[in-house]
């Protein structure tokens, strides 16, 4: 049969388009400064873009103390999200190239090299990165690295390097289902076909816990559907292609094969259920096409030619219906119909963004949206299509804040010249020096009161005022001639004077420590009065340069927010024509597939009519 | 003799062809280095513009900047979030899964920026979500803070307490 000869193409192809999802590293949770747990935040909500700008600002800000190595990662990481490959690839070799860099981050600065040469295709460089992984290291970073290694090995043909090095790790406690599906398809690629088939049986069997595990299931049970068809077990390929879900986006090939399965059995008439199945779906698929002529050609088989003529008419009518609807697809790309669906959808952030253009599948520009996203290179002119309205949007949106700035700028000026005579009076003034001698002169005494112990200077102004009664008191009693009342006045006079002593000595210790405290808490404002006049001192000297290196930025911001527009909306233009060229060479190629199915299928046509003919004159009665 | 039924191109290999081939069509490489450099150029312009609005409107000497973060969050599902200061509402902010996914992995949102000048200010946040058992929760956690000249950092955040299966509040001040 001829489509077993091409089975290989099917197994390497499904290699090709089948990229195990890479486990990216979660960065620690637990954050030492609060501006690199903002970084985390936007990256956490695939904001690569406000990840980047925030941690350029905190790195710039000196606001990364303690997350200094791990932010230059991080930031290699994010860069290479966002598309920015180059950059992302000088900062990881500057890593590099640094002597304190520590293993763990050297590792992962390999790995992301790797991955940088993996997305531009150059798979040697790539694996000369990816083999410099070496040493402990993270179990993320190990199973990405090896994950990313076996696919390198695999692109490159070297199927026994890859099952050497998937082989090893095994039975570590870093193998994924992801590393078994990339093990199985090695050794069925290095003609070891039992033992491949037993890995992906496994995994065809597992249990889908979400749809990327679902998604891994059911491409597995297809390539190994698809292998056995090739090494001619029917029986097998039937049972394994019937565990692809139905409902799958891998469905429509599962029940292509399924048909050849039971056709190469010689059950055609069980090879109509799939096809005919197939038949009555999306026509856009290639598979869905395919089917329209397999199932005429089983009918023929089948000898039921009167069938086939007419199930190869339909065909021919859809398929041309096809065309013209191809015609149409490409007549909208033209027109813009492509870029105008595109910038309809919202562009918030995330890679969510994509998926969901399949809603405007009815579009004509958009009709044949899932072979094209099946492109890698439309799918990334898609991303940076998107990007670059992003920017677009950003730009606007900064060019009307900037604005404001000016504004805001002037509020500033008016309200510092409002305030200027009375901070100059308050820096010409002499109220502070005042203070501050008085300070120096309260410091003296209380000096004077610790050495001479005189605690007569700790009175509080109740009682200063009732030891200067006392003192009047005694002086106007030396006046007075000496007599008995007078004596007793005296006492009097010395006994209150003595309590008032003791007061004070018994207090002595508490007094003094809470004075000192006072003028502990006088030397603090006084320094930080210091500290605002200085501060004044220097606003009132900086203030105006300040306002016009302010205008000065502000001026040349707008200036370069104008170039980055004009920039912007031609590179966006070029993009769009880009991203219409490949969706219309795509739809070319397609119109081209179905352009050989109509000769096919004309071709089978007029056969079966002979056959027909030929069966009837057999048979002696000419219809 | 009967007619052998033939296809003279095998359409299958058709098909295969253009479902796992490798397509001849390959994006602008040129253009591709000129997006880069464009997004590098804008990216640098944002950095620039963000540190010029923060000089600008938030000086160092006054600048004030509210984080929140959430530890485990196991016990409190957060809705919203209401700061004020001085008794002033300053920032409402309701979130989205979204936000709330990138809080637990470890993400900390900037919630409020502003000015205030050298004393004492009263900072409250009042916080509403879920709490244990899905029953509806509101929160509040107060501090005072002594703003001295020179920028500020204070982190509202939110942590699972295991002895009493309850979410503390706290409020932390950064140097």
């Amino acid at each position: 049969m001829p489509y077993i000869t091409c089975l290989q193409v099917l197994l390497t192809g499904l290699l090709v388009i089948t990229r195990p999802a890479i486990a990216t590293e979660t960065p620690p949770s637990s954050v030492k400064d609060l501006q690199y747990g903002e970084v985390l935040y936007h990256y956490f909500q695939q904001d690569y873009f406000n990840s980047i700008v925030r941690l350029q600002i905190a790195r710039e800000q000196q606001h990364l103390p303690n997350h200094a190595t791990e932010a230059e990662l991080m930031l290699g990481g994010l860069d290479l999200s966002y598309g920015l490959r180059d950059e992302a690839n000088s900062i990881f070799q500057r890593l590099l190239n640094e002597q304190a860099t520590d293993v763990s981050t050297r590792n992962r600065a390999w790995f992301y090299l790797a991955k940088i040469s993996f997305q531009r295709g150059d798979i040697p460089a790539a694996l000369q990165a990816i083999e410099r992984v070496e040493g402990t290291m993270t179990p993320a970073t190990r199973t990405a690295a090896i994950n990313l290694h076996s696919l390198l090995l695999l692109q490159q043909g070297n199927n026994k390097a890859a099952i050497e090095l998937l082989e090893d790790v095994r039975s570590g406690k870093h193998w994924t289902p992801y590393l078994t599906y990339n093990l199985g398809i090695a050794l069925i690629r290095n003609q070891q076909q039992e033992r491949g088939a037993k890995q992906l049986d496994h995994i065809g069997d597992i249990h889908g816990r979400n749809e990327e595990l679902r998604l891994l299931r059911d491409k597995a049970n297809l390539a190994l559907g698809y292998s056995y068809l090739q090494s001619g077990n029917p029986e097998k390929s039937r049972k394994t292609l019937a565990r692809v879900r139905l409902d799958g986006p891998l469905s429509n090939r599962a029940l292509l094969g399924a048909g050849w399965a039971d056709a190469e059995n010689d059950a055609f008439g069980k090879s109509l259920i799939p096809w005919l199945e197939l038949s009555s779906r999306d026509s856009t698929d290639p598979a869905v096409q395919e089917s329209l002529l397999a199932i005429p050609y089983a009918m023929t088989k089948m000898d039921l030619h009167g069938r086939a003529v007419q199930q190869y008419n339909d065909g021919i009518e859809l398929l041309i219906g096809e065309r013209q609807k191809l015609a149409q697809s490409i007549r909208a790309i033209q027109q813009g119909g492509l870029q105008d669906l595109l910038l309809q959808h919202d562009l918030g952030a995330g890679n969510g963004w994509m998926q969901q253009l399949h809603l405007d599948s009815e579009a004509p520009a958009l009709r044949y949206q899932l072979s094209l996203m099946s492109s890698h290179d439309f799918q990334e002119a898609v991303k940076n299509y998107r990007d670059l309205l992003v920017l677009k949007i950003n730009l606007v949106k900064w060019k009307s804040d900037i604005a404001t700035y000016d504004d805001m700028l002037a509020g500033r000026q008016a309200r510092f010249e409002e305030h200027r005579p009375a901070a100059e009076q308050a820096l010409q003034g002499t109220q502070l020096q005042q203070l501050q001698q008085r300070y120096a002169t309260l410091a003296e005494a209380v000096g004077y009161i610790e050495t001479t112990g005189d605690a007569t200077g700790l009175l509080n102004p109740e009682e200063a005022q009732q030891w200067q009664q006392l003192e009047n008191i005694s002086n106007q009693l030396d006046q007075l001639p000496s007599n008995p009342d007078i004596s007793v006045l005296r006492d009097k006079q010395q006994r209150l004077r003595g309590i008032l002593i003791w007061q004070l000595h018994s207090d002595y210790k508490p007094r003094l420590w809470q004075t000192r405290q006072q003028l502990s808490e006088l030397e603090t404002l006084l320094a930080e009065s210091q500290h605002g006049i200085n501060s004044l001192q220097q606003a009132n000297l900086d203030a105006p340069s300040g306002f016009g290196a302010f205008d000065q930025r502000i001026a040349s911001q707008k200036a370069r927010i104008e170039t980055l527009t004009v920039q912007t909306e031609s590179t966006l233009i070029a993009q769009g024509r880009q991203l219409e060229h490949l969706a219309i060479n795509e739809l070319e190629q397609q119109q081209q597939r179905v352009d050989a199915y109509i000769i096919q299928a004309r071709f089978a046509l007029a056969q079966t009519y002979d056959s027909a003919l030929e069966q009837s004159a057999g048979e002696g009665t000419v219809q | 003799m009967p007619l052998k039924f033939h296809f003279p191109v095998p359409w299958p290999y058709l098909f295969l062809l253009l479902v796992f081939g490798s397509t001849n069509i390959t994006a602008d490489v040129s253009l591709d280095e000129e997006i880069q450099s464009l997004k590098q150029d804008v990216l640098a312009l944002n950095k620039e513009l963000f540190i010029l609005e923060e000089e600008l409107l938030y000086p160092s000497s006054t600048q004030v900047a509210v984080f929140l973060s959430l530890d485990v969050g196991e016990f409190f599902a957060l809705d919203s979030v209401q700061l004020k200061l001085n008794d002033k509402v300053v920032t409402n902010y309701l979130y989205t899964p979204r936000e709330v996914a990138a809080l637990h992995q470890g993400g900390v949102q900037r919630l409020y920026m502003g000015n205030m000048k050298a004393g004492e200010h009263e900072l409250v946040a009042i916080f509403t979500g879920k709490g244990p058992n899905g029953r509806e929760y509101r929160r509040g956690a107060s501090h005072v803070m002594n703003k001295s000249l020179g920028a500020r950092f204070v982190e509202l955040k939110i942590v699972d307490n295991d002895s009493s299966e309850q979410p503390d509040f706290s409020i932390r001040e950064w140097e």
